[in-house]
C-alpha cells in the first residue's frame, strides 16, 4: 500500500515530465494490445548472457502522470499474456536446442562451433529479454509506474531480438544439424542392430536357449523392428526347437502375424504351424494352417497378376505390337509410380488403348492399373492437401508455399490445379501480410530503440546513449545514429571537460596539497577525453587546457606531471 | 625687492593699459575681439556651452547657465541622468523622437496585434554628440571608478551568472567579475544620493564590449529632502544608491544571456577571475597609473621598474623618449559632431 502511495505521489509530482520524456513511438497504453508474438514460430534457439541487461540499461525515470496510470496498467495487463506465451515458446526452444546439442555431441557429431554456440547465446539472450519484459510489465501492474520506460525498453528489445533471431540463420542451422543427427542415428542403429542380431544367431546356433532369449529380449527392446526379419525368426526358432526349447520357439513365432496387405514372407508362420504339429498341438496347428490358407487366398490377386504376365510372355494371349507397346507403357508407369501425382500421359495412353482395343484383355488390365494409380494418387493428394492446410493454419507459409509449388509441377486434374492455385495465392498473400507485419514490428522496434537512445542522450547518459545508437548502426537509422553518436561523443567530451575545468578552478582556489590533488584529477580527466574521444573536435582545445593544468601542477610541485603519467601507466598495466 | 615696485614699472603698466584700452576702444564695442577679452563673457559662454552639451546629451530638464552649475545647482531627473550615461557609452544620443522633448521612454520594443502584425514600433533617432574617442576615454574613466574608486564595492555583488543551470554551476565555480561603468553622485548635506552607469553589451568570444549595454541610474533620498544622516551614518551615492544599482546589475547579468558566447572552459583553465572589457580600436593607448594618487602616471612606468602597475588608464597620446606621456589634445564642439551624424 505504501509503495502504491509513493508511486502515486511520484506520478503527481513528476507527471508532467512524462510528456517530454516518454518515447513517442511507444504504442499508447490505451491502444489494443498488439501481441509481440505475431512472429512465426521457427525452431528452437540459444543462450548467452546479454552484454548489458536491458533493465540495467534503462535509466530511472520520473513516474507518469496520474491520468496515464490507469492506461498504463491496462497496457501492461494486455501485453503480459502474449509476452508470457512467447517466453514459454523460447524456453521450449532452448530445451530443444540443448537436447539436440547433447545428442549430437554424444554421437560425436560436432556442430559448427561458432555459429551454433552463438545461436544458443542469442536464444538465451532472447529468453532473458522476454523475462525482463515480463517482469517490467508485472511491476507496472503492481503499481510501480516509474517502471514504464523500463517496460517499454525491455519490450522493444525483446521484439527486436525475436525478429532478428527468426530472420537470421539460426533456424536453418538447427534444421541442418537435426538432419545430420538423425541420419547419423540411423546409421548407428543399423550397425548396432546387426551386431545384436549376430549375438542372437550365435547363441541360438550354440543351442543356448537362455542366452538366446536374453539377446532376443535385448534386441526387441532396442530395435523391435529387427524382430520382423523372417530369416532371423526362422533360424532362431529352428535353433531353439533343436535345442529343446520348443515353447520359446513357438512363442517367438507367435508374435509374427500375417498381413494380407503386405508382401511379408509366410515362411515363419508356416514354420510355427509345423512346429505346433510336431509338438502334438493339433488344434493350434490347424488354426495356424487355416490362417495361412486365408492369407494365401488373399494373395490370389498377386498370383493372378503373375499368371497373366506369364500368359502374356508365353504367347498365350494374342496381341498386336501397338497394343503390347501401349500396355507396356502403362505398365511402366504403374510399376514405377512414385506414389505422388498421376504419371503424365497415363490416362491419355489408357484412353488410346481403350479406343483401339476396347474389349482387349490387356485393356482391361491396364484400366485396373490406371485405376489403382489414380486411387493412390488421390489419397496422396488428400494427404498433401491436409498437410498444406495444417501448415497454413499454423502460419508456416514458407513451407506451405514450397509444397504447393511442388504440387503445381504434378499432373493434377483441373479442379485440383485450381485448388492448388487458389491455395498458393492465399499462402502468398498471407506470407506477404506476415512479412509486412514483421516489417512493421521491426520498424516499431527500431523506432522505440531510436527514441530510447535519444532519451538517454537527453538525460546526458552519454555512454548508454552511444551504446544504444551503436545498435542502430546497421539499420535504416544508421546515418542518423552515426551523427547522434558523434553528437553524444562531443557532448560527453564537453561534459568531462566541464568537470575538469571545475576541478581546476577549485584547485587554483585551494592551492597547496589540496590544489595538487584536484589539479591532478583534472589532468586525468582531460587525458581521458583524449583517450576516449580522440576524434572529437574539441581535442585541440583540450590539449591547450592540458598544458595550462600541467604548468600549474609543475608550479606547485616539480615533477608532478611525470608522476601522474607514471601512475597512469601503472593503472593501465593493472587493468591489463 | 619683495613688496616694492619701482616707479618706472608702474608707469610701464599704466602705459600698457592705456594702449590696450585705446586699441579696444577703437573696435566695435560688442565684437568678438572685445568680448573674448572679457572674463565674465568667457565664463558665460562656457556655461552656455555646458548647458547646450547637457541638452544634446539628453538632459531635458531646464538648465540655468549659472556659476554653481558644476556643483549641481540645476535639478535633473533620473531619466535625464540615464540618458546622459547612455550617451557617454557610445557617444550617441538615442531617442524615440526627432526632438528631446517629443520622445517618450524607449522601453517598448514593439507592439504586435494578435495576428503578429506590428502595430507600433518606435523609430529610433540617433545622433552623435561625442567623438568616439571621447566616449571611449570617458567610459574608461567610469570603468576605473568601478575598479578603484567609489564604485568598487559593486564588484562584491555583481558576478557573471546564467539562467542555464548547467552553465550557472560552472559560473558559480568560476566566480567571474564583469566590467562595470559608473559614477556616484552625492548632494550637499546628504540630501540625495545617486548612482548611474552602464553595463557591457553581451559578450563576444573575446570579451565584453561597452558599446550598447544596459544603462542604469538609481536614486536614494527622502521626499522632503531631509538629509540622510543618522548619528555618524551618512548616506552617499556609493553607500546608498550603489547597492541598489549593483543588485540591478547582478540581476541583468544573471538573466540576460551574457555568458553563452564566452568560452568559459578556456577561461577556467586560463585561471581568469574576470571577463575583460574590449574597447574598439581607435588608436588609444593604455598607460599604467597610480590608482591611489588620482590616476597620475605610474612611477614604475616612468622609472622603468619591472612591476605590475596598480591601475591602467585608456587615453590618447604618445610616449616621449624620456618615458613621459604626452596626451593628445583634440576638441570638437558637439554641434560639429552632430552635423557629422
Amino acid at each position: 500500500m505504501v509503495r502504491r502511495l509513493f508511486a502515486l505521489f511520484l506520478c503527481l509530482s513528476l507527471g508532467w515530465l512524462l510528456v517530454a520524456c516518454a518515447p513517442p513511438a511507444v504504442p499508447p497504453p490505451g491502444a489494443p494490445p498488439e501481441p509481440p508474438v505475431a512472429l512465426p514460430e521457427v525452431e528452437e534457439m540459444p543462450e548467452a548472457a546479454p552484454a548489458q541487461p536491458p533493465a540495467a540499461a534503462v535509466p530511472e525515470q520520473p513516474s507518469p502522470s496520474l491520468e496515464l496510470s490507469d492506461e498504463m496498467l491496462a497496457f501492461a495487463g494486455a501485453r503480459e499474456k502474449p509476452v508470457a506465451e512467447r517466453l514459454a515458446f523460447h524456453r521450449q526452444q532452448m530445451r530443444r536446442w540443448r537436447e539436440l546439442d547433447e545428442r549430437s555431441r554424444s554421437m560425436l557429431i560436432e556442430p559448427p562451433p561458432a555459429a551454433w554456440d552463438e545461436c544458443r547465446r542469442e536464444l538465451k539472450q532472447l529468453r532473458d529479454h522476454y523475462e525482463q519484459a515480463r517482469d517490467a510489465l508485472r511491476d507496472l501492474q503492481f503499481g510501480e509506474l516509474e517502471r514504464w520506460p523500463a517496460a517499454v525498453a525491455a519490450l522493444s528489445d525483446a521484439q527486436q531480438a525475436d525478429l532478428d533471431f527468426q530472420g537470421g540463420a539460426c533456424p536453418d542451422l538447427y534444421q541442418q544439424l537435426r538432419g545430420t543427427v538423425e541420419a547419423g542415428l540411423e546409421r548407428f542403429q543399423t550397425v548396432a542392430a546387426e551386431q545384436l542380431e549376430a549375438v542372437v544367431r550365435h547363441h541360438a546356433a550354440a543351442g543356448r536357449s537362455e542366452e538366446t532369449l536374453a539377446a532376443l529380449s535385448n534386441l526387441e527392446r532396442q530395435y523391435p523392428r529387427r524382430l520382423r526379419n523372417p530369416d532371423l525368426l526362422q533360424q532362431v526358432a529352428r535353433d531353439l526347437a533343436r535345442a529343446g526349447a520348443q515353447a520359446e520357439a513357438l512363442a517367438l513365432l507367435s508374435d509374427f502375424t500375417l498381413s494380407t496387405e503386405s508382401s511379408v514372407v509366410t515362411a515363419p508362420a508356416r514354420l510355427r504351424a509345423d512346429l505346433l504339429l510336431l509338438a502334438g498341438r493339433r488344434e493350434a496347428a490347424r488354426q495356424q494352417y487355416e490362417t495361412l490358407a486365408a492369407h494365401h487366398a488373399a494373395r490370389a490377386r498377386e498370383r493372378q497378376w503373375v499368371a497373366e504376365q506369364l500368359r502374356l510372355l508365353q504367347g498365350e494371349i494374342l496381341v498386336g505390337q501397338v497394343e503390347r507397346d501401349l500396355f507396356l507403357e502403362i505398365m511402366r508407369d504403374y510399376v514405377l509410380y512414385a506414389g505422388k501425382g498421376m504419371p503424365p500421359r497415363l490416362r491419355e495412353r489408357l484412353e488410346r488403348l481403350e479406343s483401339l482395343y476396347p474389349g482387349g484383355m490387356l485393356t482391361s488390365r491396364a484400366r485396373k492399373m490406371v485405376q489403382e494409380v489414380a486411387e493412390r494418387a488421390e489419397r496422396w493428394l488428400e494427404r498433401r492437401q491436409q498437410e498444406i492446410e495444417e501448415l497454413l493454419a499454423g502460419g508456416d507459409y514458407r513451407q506451405a508455399i514450397g509444397q504447393l509449388e511442388e504440387l503445381q509441377a504434378e499432373q493434377l486434374a483441373a479442379e485440383q490445379q485450381n485448388w492448388v492455385a487458389e491455395q498458393l495465392g492465399r499462402a502468398r498473400e498471407a506470407r506477404r501480410r506476415e512479412q509486412e507485419q514483421r516489417r512493421q514490428l521491426r520498424q516499431q522496434a527500431l523506432a522505440m530503440q531510436w527514441e530510447e537512445a535519444n532519451r538517454l542522450l537527453g538525460l546526458q547518459r552519454y555512454e548508454q546513449a552511444i551504446a544504444a545508437f551503436s545498435r542502430l548502426l546497421t539499420t535504416e537509422y544508421g546515418d542518423k545514429a552515426r551523427r547522434r553518436i558523434q553528437e553524444a561523443s562531443r557532448e560527453a567530451a564537453t561534459e568531462i571537460r566541464r568537470q575538469a575545468a571545475t576541478l581546476f578552478v577549485r584547485a587554483r582556489r585551494a592551492g597547496g596539497e589540496e590544489g595538487l590533488k584536484l589539479a591532478g584529477e583534472s589532468w586525468r580527466m582531460l587525458q581521458r577525453i583524449i583517450a576516449d574521444y580522440p576524434d572529437s573536435e574539441i581535442i585541440p582545445r583540450v590539449r591547450d587546457n592540458l598544458r595550462s593544468v600541467e604548468e600549474y601542477l609543475e608550479g606547485l610541485e616539480a615533477g608532478a606531471v611525470e608522476r601522474l603519467r607514471d601512475n597512469g601507466k601503472r593503472s593501465e598495466k593493472v587493468g591489463e | 625687492m619683495a613688496g616694492e615696485l619701482s616707479l618706472a614699472t608702474l608707469n610701464l603698466v599704466e602705459e600698457t593699459i592705456a594702449t590696450e584700452y585705446r586699441q579696444l576702444a577703437a573696435l566695435p564695442p560688442y565684437g568678438p575681439e572685445v568680448l573674448y577679452q572679457v572674463r565674465d563673457f568667457r565664463t558665460l559662454v562656457s556655461l552656455h556651452y555646458v548647458v547646450g552639451l547637457a541638452r544634446e546629451m539628453g538632459i531635458a530638464s531646464p538648465q540655468e547657465p549659472v556659476l554653481s552649475l558644476p556643483l549641481g545647482s540645476n535639478v535633473i531627473t533620473l531619466l535625464d541622468l540615464a540618458r546622459v550615461f547612455a550617451t557617454i557609452r557610445d557617444g550617441q544620443l538615442d531617442l524615440n523622437a526627432m526632438r528631446l522633448d517629443e520622445g517618450g521612454l524607449g522601453i517598448i520594443a514593439r507592439i504586435e496585434g494578435p495576428d503578429g502584425e506590428v502595430i507600433y514600433q518606435p523609430r529610433h533617432h540617433q545622433r552623435r554628440v561625442l567623438a568616439p574617442e571621447i566616449a571611449l576615454a570617458v567610459s574608461d574613466i567610469l570603468y576605473n571608478v568601478m575598479e578603484h574608486g567609489t564604485g568598487r564595492s559593486a564588484h562584491d555583488r555583481v558576478r557573471l551568472r546564467s539562467r542555464d543551470a548547467e552553465q550557472d554551476r560552472l559560473l558559480a565555480e568560476l566566480d567571474l567579475k564583469v566590467p562595470l561603468f559608473g559614477k556616484t553622485g552625492t548632494a550637499n548635506r546628504f540630501i540625495n544620493a545617486a548612482f548611474a552607469g552602464f553595463l557591457s553589451d553581451t559578450a563576444t568570444a573575446e570579451g565584453f564590449k561597452p558599446a550598447s549595454g544596459y544603462t542604469l541610474a538609481t536614486y536614494v533620498g527622502f521626499d522632503d529632502n531631509r538629509p540622510m544622516v543618522r548619528n555618524t551614518t551618512r548616506i552617499t551615492g556609493g553607500g546608498g544608491a550603489l547597492p541598489v544599482w549593483s543588485r540591478l546589475a547582478a540581476a541583468i547579468y544573471r538573466h540576460a544571456d551574457y555568458s553563452s558566447p564566452l568560452e568559459l572552459l578556456d577561461l577556467a583553465f586560463a585561471g581568469a577571475d574576470r571577463v575583460e572589457v574590449t574597447y574598439p580600436s581607435l588608436g588609444q593607448v593604455e598607460i599604467p597609473v597610480e590608482a591611489d594618487d588620482g590616476g597620475v602616471l605610474s612611477k614604475e612606468m616612468v622609472s622603468g621598474a619591472d612591476q605590475q602597475p596598480t591601475a591602467r588608464l585608456v587615453t590618447f597620446g604618445r610616449f616621449r623618449p624620456d618615458g613621459s606621456f604626452e596626451p593628445s589634445r583634440f576638441f570638437q564642439p558637439y554641434w560639429r559632431k552632430g552635423a557629422d551624424n
